[in-house]
């Protein structure tokens, strides 16, 4: 792994054939970054159903409590979210000037799906709070509430990192370097949606 | 007849960052077998458990604290290099990120010595009232994990310096663009840690994953790769110098127009 | 991010082969992406639907593994058509293969320890 040339150099011009050619998609560090994020929950997932095996009844009794309504909505949520970030990247290229500005608004959007699972997590938080729920009511909701608000903080890293590539996208050109971090960027906002499909599944639903 | 070209700064460096490496290990080795802090006692044991801990360990514990009196500020040396180093490659103006990271290494060593103190203070009249030794103990373990703020000001400056693009026209930079995301990755990881406060068991109690394990590996990768980074980008940095003759000067002083 | 002052070449004709140049609605939606989208959020249902006594299976053990399997295949999808590592270099694609792989089995083993 060397240093990444981010200055413009001759891009290299792929054969008209129709073969694709293997790339990586952003920079090579940003994987560094999404693998070593996805190992730590990788950990956390064993973690928990670890620290379930101990207390089988008390998990299931704590987790009945949970809303699943709000688990569900939310991952539909991050998923109508990825989807815009995908359509983003379809048109940054593309050479009809219409579709290229849809562009930033696709991302607002995005940021928009996002925003909402914060506030219905919010809202999750609030009602937990208000049946006088806390992380010290027991270890199944220390989980719950640590590992949803790792991942919530993670979305908030993603929400502010997409703010950067709305405004990347207003710009008419990208340079090559540029390009490798706009892509980095969308790969991890569908990494923030990744971590929640199997968080999901892992803590309202598993019983 | 041309004087040779000086080595005096590229050898002084690496000679301190070997010091800081030296003192780093030996620090690691007191903290793990004779303190006994790796994994450190669970965060919900009782005052008396404690002090029996403190009253048995007494002699280990205290020789633990003399040679972390020795060397504690390890991170001083080593972030001494990397601060230089920082500077060498920040071009436009006053080397700010550089002076943040050295001020940054400067306090974190306070956080890194004053652990062993508390503990050996515990340790040097264990027969006292365990209330006593147990908070002392709590102090010792409490300053050590939840001190993160003064890693993060390092980390960031480092991430910063990766991630500008005019870091990468520097030569023999120990600065790479992927190094910018590892470090940016670890500091967020490290934030956990003033969690501390609020648990006594599971992940972020003080012997947690998130807020003992993770920082306390996290940091050793970080030091280990930043330094070999460290040593790599000098032993270019003499070569070029030895290569074009001058003597002294930074040879590759990139254009100040491009940033 | 700071920008280059440099002039950077078009990047319009670089990314061909993995971004094919969009130029109707029509196309923009035409994609393994969109189809790979439209399982996931019917797997999202069909999940919903087994962990919240929906179901049509009737063991809360077979339903939860159903659960736990949907969540590893759904990951790799996005990992592989969302994130783009279908077409990156193997050691790449390797590592999202291996991880959906290693920690689905990791958490079934878990689960049925439990």
């Amino acid at each position: 792994m060397t240093d990444i040339d981010l200055e413009a150099r001759p891009a290299t011009t792929s054969p008209p054939s129709t073969r694709r050619t293997r790339r990586i998609p952003g920079e090579e560090g940003t994987w560094i970054f999404i693998f070593g994020d996805m190992c730590v929950f990788a950990v956390f997932f064993c973690v928990f159903l670890h620290a379930r095996i101990s207390d089988p009844v008390g998990f299931a009794r704590d987790q009945a409590e949970l809303n699943q309504n709000f688990g569900a909505i939310n991952t539909v949520l991050l998923l109508v979210s990825s989807l815009f970030i995908v359509l983003t990247m379809r048109v940054i290229h593309s050479s009809n000037a219409v579709m290229r500005a849809k562009a930033p608004v696709f991302i607002a959007a995005a940021w928009l799906c996002g925003a909402g699972f914060l506030v219905i997590k919010g809202f999750e938080y609030a009602e937990k709070v208000h049946h006088g729920i806390t992380p010290q009511t027991s270890d199944f909701f220390m989980y719950y509430f640590v590992l949803t608000g790792l991942h919530a903080f993670h979305l908030v890293l993603g929400l502010a990192l997409l703010v950067v590539l709305f405004v990347m996208s207003r710009k008419p050109e990208l340079s090559k370097g540029q390009f490798a971090f706009f892509e980095g960027g969308a790969c991890f906002w569908h990494m923030v949606d990744l971590l929640w499909l199997v968080l999901f599944p892992l803590i309202f639903l598993v019983r | 007849m041309p004087a040779a070209p000086s080595l005096f700064s590229e050898k002084s460096q690496r000679a301190i960052l070997w010091w800081g490496i030296g003192l780093a290990v030996v620090y690691a080795v007191a903290l793990i077998f004779l303190m006994k802090m790796v994994p450190p006692p669970d965060a919900d044991w009782s005052a008396e458990r404690v002090a029996e801990f403190y009253r048995d360990n007494s002699t280990s514990i205290r020789w633990g604290a003399v040679i972390s009196g020795w060397t504690g500020a390890f991170m001083m040396p080593i972030l001494a290099v990397v601060a230089i180093q920082m500077a060498r490659v920040e071009t436009g103006g006053a080397k700010i990120w550089a002076a943040l990271s050295l001020v940054s290494g400067a306090v974190m060593s306070i956080w890194l010595a004053l652990p062993p103190i508390f503990w050996g203070a515990a340790a040097f009249s264990a027969d006292r009232n365990p209330e006593i030794t147990a908070m002392t103990h709590e102090i010792g373990l409490l300053t050590l994990v939840t001190t993160d703020q003064f890693y993060v000001f390092l980390w960031v400056g480092v991430t910063v310096l990766c991630l500008r693009p005019a870091t990468q026209l520097v030569k023999h930079n120990p600065f790479p663009r992927w190094w910018g995301y590892l470090s940016l990755w670890i500091t967020i990881m490290f934030e956990a840690g003033a969690f501390a406060f609020v648990p006594k068991t599971g992940l972020l109690s003080w012997n947690g994953l998130l807020v003992f394990w993770s920082p306390l590996s996290l940091f050793g990768v970080w030091i280990s790769i930043q330094s070999w980074l460290l040593f790599r980008a000098l032993r270019g940095q003499e070569a070029e110098k030895l290569a074009t003759g001058t003597t002294g000067a930074p040879v590759s002083e990139p254009a100040e127009a491009l940033l | 991010m700071e920008t280059s002052t440099t002039p950077a070449p078009s990047t319009s004709e670089t990314f061909d082969a993995a971004h094919p140049d969009v130029r109707t609605p029509a196309e923009l939606l035409r994609s393994s992406a969109s189809a790979v989208w439209v399982f996931l959020v019917l797997a999202t249902v069909v999940s919903w639907a087994l962990g919240t006594d929906h179901g049509f299976v009737e063991s809360t053990r077979t339903a939860s593994l159903i659960v736990l399997v949907v969540a590893f295949v759904k990951v790799r999808f996005v990992g592989l058509y969302f994130m783009e590592l279908k077409d990156a270099p193997l050691p790449l694609r390797a590592l999202i293969e291996a991880y959906c792989l290693v920690v689905c089995c990791l958490t079934i083993g878990f689960y049925l320890a439990g």
